[in-house]
């Protein structure tokens, strides 16, 4: 097993060079000119030209790919351009009191390199995303786990009753429930959950993991857990489906066993096979979280923050948010082939 | 065991419960006002910023040696730092300003426990920092070629890597602590309203030199309030600055009730009267709204969606009213146009048949359903690009019938641009494609104008070809003269036509004038207004070029935008501004009125 993680390791790195390249043409070469963002309202030619200097976007293509490589592998930029016009580097955060995060950065300061920042806040990037998956974690991780225990609890009582008024019911529930848009959910919860009974705040967000956990976040977990209910109990309903029409269910069954232990031994845990491939599809999604969710209710995660960066152009931020996306991915698709084994030791590592 | 840890668990619960509530009661600030912004700000450096959010909060922070009356309409400058107004001599060429002696800075470990004074060298050195190449600062337009000598520096900082402050600049001469000397390289009488830009607000050079980079987060200046905490994209949080001087309210209402109100709320109260300010980020309008009405909030701009909700017909609804909430309505000091390139071989040019075919697509455009369908009634017609209450407003100037498609059609046909083919579209005169492409970004709101237009032109005969893609994208387009036509919005920086009119400006193609438009005797016209005091005389020049873009067409003038906003009944003295931001400052919470409504 050890082997096969190693081998599944390295092939992390020409896939993540794909990834990179990928983000690179899309917003080097296809995407807005980040000056004339930075520029302000009123802008000219002299100024265009140093915000490009400065940023390094007046570089040729492989240079400015080995610039964005270089960040990606260290978190830190140089003032690579400073060097090649033979002046002073700056040193920018020598004087910069000490965070944890500032103390990273003055270790690098000598060499005239800094933190990859956002173009538009100036906030370091590492500290945007370790600072923004906070809350986005809050809300989806208990998403995830309500969603899959009670999807997988509904869908396996559903499949055992299949064919039965409940199950048909539940079924074209479900079909309703998918029909509506996410975002119709979210305007008609918060106006009758959040404003007219009061049950729930309309939105905000604290500095308390408890406040938030139990009074800001109970209905958008509530809403995302309503929303994403219905397509996974259609589909953990069909992989139980298929398991309980395999022979081996029918032979237990004629072998007198339990029918709790042809369920809960036999039947979930096979099914659970295509349950955690769903899960682990669905996985990398919570560490991004959902947009609306944290738009509509206020919530600082990370799902608002790559919005914004998009509509302000903001590459560092939605290159760095990209790349950490394709390896929570990666290492998260690698988990769940290690869990395969686990769940069924049929399962062998090559 | 377990009931006695379940026990000990309740106890502390109760205990908590009783007491929390208490500790909490006692530290609560007095007046606390709820505000809330629409975008996410991006950080506190004036050198660094030019969005509307940022600039809310610095200007409550940082102060520029200028200020506007709270009341006044139309806008009107009055000194915040300075003794009295500048003293502008040698034609509007040299701006003396004399510092109020005793401002204090908030205070700030880089002041070393220092009490650290307000001096004429700080505007010089956070001048100088807007200029740096190395800050990138959008706000270089405020000061570039403006000061004799500064231009030099910033070209000898691009030479050798590094901006020397210490540099004497000719044209910023600081006479004694207290007193500052400006000199222009050319006569400017809108000088004068840079020096009431919040970005234009002092900075200490110790706080940015403790700071570096990271000083966008720690701003430190001599204004009512002080930044205390700072959830970034979510919460902002200010404090009343305790070294604040001694400053009392004074505004001039005017004849205008709602002013006479609020005047009468504050009068003769130390400044601020707010404890703190909280500012939530709210991106939505929902949630925007209804926490407003759950009394989460003390302000909002009414999103427009709510708009037939909240104000039907134009007044408050009586539910809101029974509530003791109030509303008022402004204009916004804005202007939307719809721009045609200039250097575009279809519809640019300055020959008649060129004036005709931009007239044409102008008469072809129902402004009118665009405010009532697209804009829910929350905007004006434009006459004029200058927005009434900015000096050069003319209410009696008017563009007469702007939506005419029968005349439209005829000016057309006159033309030749008629439709050879039988398509149903006209062609331009020498038989080639007439197409008119509209540029749109993927939002719903621009797809609701681009259905608009499309209506509109198909009913005249003019085929519309959409060009729909991200605002960053079209911005490098418009400004590299990419794109045919594009409708934009320009707020003011300050209350002066001149602010709008330079849009057109020639020698600003490729910059702020997007649509290239470069006509020799509205250049001549602005380049005369700049070197005059404000005035009838410099009112008449500005409708005169207002004149010329109603003969020319470079421009589809749309709309001014309206808006309305609210305020919980305990709020007093709030009215927004034209062009200051929230103006905290100015504000008070009526506890007696807030404890009645139960909040």
């Amino acid at each position: 097993m050890g082997a096969y993680v190693l081998r599944r390791l390295w092939q992390m790195i020409p896939t993540l060079a794909g990834v990179m390249l990928l983000i690179f043409v899309l917003f080097n070469w296809v995407g807005g000119d980040p000056a004339l963002v930075l520029a302000g309202k009123i802008t000219n030619k002299d100024q265009i030209e140093n915000i490009r200097k400065q940023l390094g976007v007046d570089q040729p293509a492989y240079v400015q790919l080995g610039y964005f490589a270089f960040e990606v592998a260290t978190g830190f930029t140089c003032t690579w351009k400073s060097y090649t016009d033979k002046a002073e580097p700056p040193k920018l955060d020598a004087k910069t009191p000490g965070s944890a995060a500032d103390s990273a950065t003055k270790a690098k300061a000598n060499s005239g390199c800094q933190a990859v920042r956002s173009w538009a806040t100036n906030e370091e990037v590492p500290k945007i995303l370790t600072t923004r998956i906070t809350p986005t974690l809050t809300i989806m991780i208990p998403v995830l786990i309500l969603e899959t225990l009670l999807g997988v609890i509904l869908a396996i009582g559903v499949a055992y009753a299949r064919g039965t008024l409940t199950d048909r019911m539940i079924m074209m529930i479900c079909t309703v429930a998918m029909s509506v848009s996410f975002l119709v959910y979210i305007i008609v919860a918060q106006y009758i959950f959040g404003f007219q009974l009061g049950w729930f705040p309309v939105q905000g967000w604290s500095d308390s993991f408890w406040k938030n956990i139990t009074y800001y976040a109970p209905l958008p977990i509530a809403l995302a857990v309503f929303v994403g209910l219905a397509p996974a109990l259609r589909l953990y309903r069909s992989f139980f489906l298929d398991e309980i029409n395999n022979e081996y269910v029918r032979t237990a069954r004629a072998k007198g066993v339990p029918e709790k232990t042809v369920m809960m031994k036999h039947v979930l845990r096979n099914a659970m096979i295509p349950i955690l491939t769903n899960i682990g599809i669905a996985l990398p999604g919570i560490f991004v979280g959902s947009f609306l969710l944290e738009t509509f209710f206020s919530i600082p995660g990370l799902g608002r923050e790559i919005l914004v960066a998009v509509n302000r152009s903001d590459f560092p931020v939605i290159k760095a948010a990209t790349v950490y996306l394709a390896m929570v991915t990666m290492i998260i698709n690698l988990l769940v082939d290690v869990l395969y084994k686990a769940v069924d030791p049929r399962v062998t590592f090559k | 065991m377990s009931a006695r840890f379940f026990s000990a668990v309740l106890l502390y619960a109760i205990a908590f419960a009783c007491t929390a509530p208490a500790t909490l009661a006692a530290e609560a600030p007095k007046k606390v006002f709820r505000s809330v912004f629409l975008i996410a700000e991006t950080e506190f450096d004036p050198a660094k910023i030019s969005d509307l959010y940022s600039n809310a909060v610095i200007e409550e922070i940082l102060e520029s040696p200028l200020t506007y009356d709270m009341l006044a309409r139309p806008a009107r400058l009055k000194p915040q730092t300075l003794i009295a107004m500048p003293a502008i001599t040698e034609g509007g060429k040299v701006y003396t300003l004399k510092l109020k002696p005793g401002i204090i800075f908030a205070d700030d470990p880089a002041f070393n426990g220092k009490r650290r004074e307000l001096t004429a060298q700080d505007y010089v050195y956070s001048w100088m920092r807007l200029l740096d190449p190395k800050l990138k600062s959008p706000n270089t337009w405020l000061l570039t070629g403006k000061i004799v000598g500064l231009d030099a520096i910033v070209a000898a900082a691009k030479t050798s890597g590094s901006f020397d402050y210490d540099a004497k600049v000719a044209g910023l001469e600081v006479l004694d602590a207290h007193t500052l000397r400006i000199t222009l390289t050319k006569p400017d009488f809108n000088f004068i309203y840079i020096l009431a830009m919040a970005t234009t607000g002092a900075v200490a050079r110790e706080v940015v030199e403790k700071y570096g980079a990271q000083v966008g987060a720690h701003p430190v200046g001599t204004g009512a309030f002080l930044l205390k905490e700072w959830r970034r994209s979510s919460k902002i949080v200010l404090e009343k600055n305790p070294n604040f001087r001694e400053e009392f309210y004074d505004a001039d209402p005017g004849n205008d009730p709602v002013s006479q109100k609020l005047a009468a709320q504050m009068k003769g109260k130390r400044l601020p009267q707010l404890d703190r300010v909280e500012i939530s980020i709210i991106e939505e309008s929902q949630p925007r709204w209804l926490a407003f009405l759950s009394g989460e909030l003390d302000t909002v701009k009414l999103p427009y969606e709510f708009n037939s909700m909240a104000v039907p017909g134009g007044k408050i609804a009586p539910n809101l009213a029974k509530l003791g909430m109030t509303a008022t309505h402004e204009i916004e000091a804005v202007v939307t146009y719809t721009y045609f390139n200039m250097k575009d071989p279809i519809v640019g040019g300055y020959t008649p048949d060129k004036v005709a075919l931009r007239r044409a697509i102008s008469l072809g455009y129902d402004t009118d359903a665009e405010i009532n369908i697209i804009r829910n009634g929350n905007a004006i017609k434009a006459e004029s690009p200058i927005p009434p209450g900015v000096l050069g407003y003319d209410p009696h100037f008017t563009l007469g019938k702007t939506y005419d498609p029968a005349r439209a059609k005829a000016l057309l046909d006159t033309y030749g641009y008629i439709d050879r083919d039988g398509d149903g579209y006209r062609e331009m005169p020498d038989g080639k494609p007439l197409i008119f492409v509209f540029a749109s970004t993927p939002v719903q709101l621009d797809k609701m104008f681009l259905e608009l237009w499309k209506k509109n032109m198909d009913a005249i005969g003019i085929r519309i070809s959409p060009l729909i893609e991200k605002w960053p994208d079209l911005r490098k387009k418009s400004k590299l003269g990419q794109l045919q036509t594009w409708a934009l919005a320009w707020g003011a920086d300050y209350p002066d036509g001149e602010n709008f009119l330079q849009l057109l400006y020639g020698p600003n193609s490729g910059s702020s004038n997007d649509g290239n438009f470069s006509l020799p005797a509205f250049d001549k016209l602005y380049e005369e207004a700049a070197a005059i005091p404000a005035g009838p005389e410099r009112t008449k020049i500005y409708q005169q070029m207002a004149k010329l873009i109603a003969a020319y067409a470079p421009w589809k003038l749309n709309t001014h935008r309206t808006f309305d906003t609210f305020n919980q009944p305990w709020v007093l003295g709030f009215r927004k501004h034209q062009i200051m931001h929230d103006t905290y400052k100015f504000i008070d919470i009526d506890l007696d009125i807030k404890a009645q409504a139960g909040y």
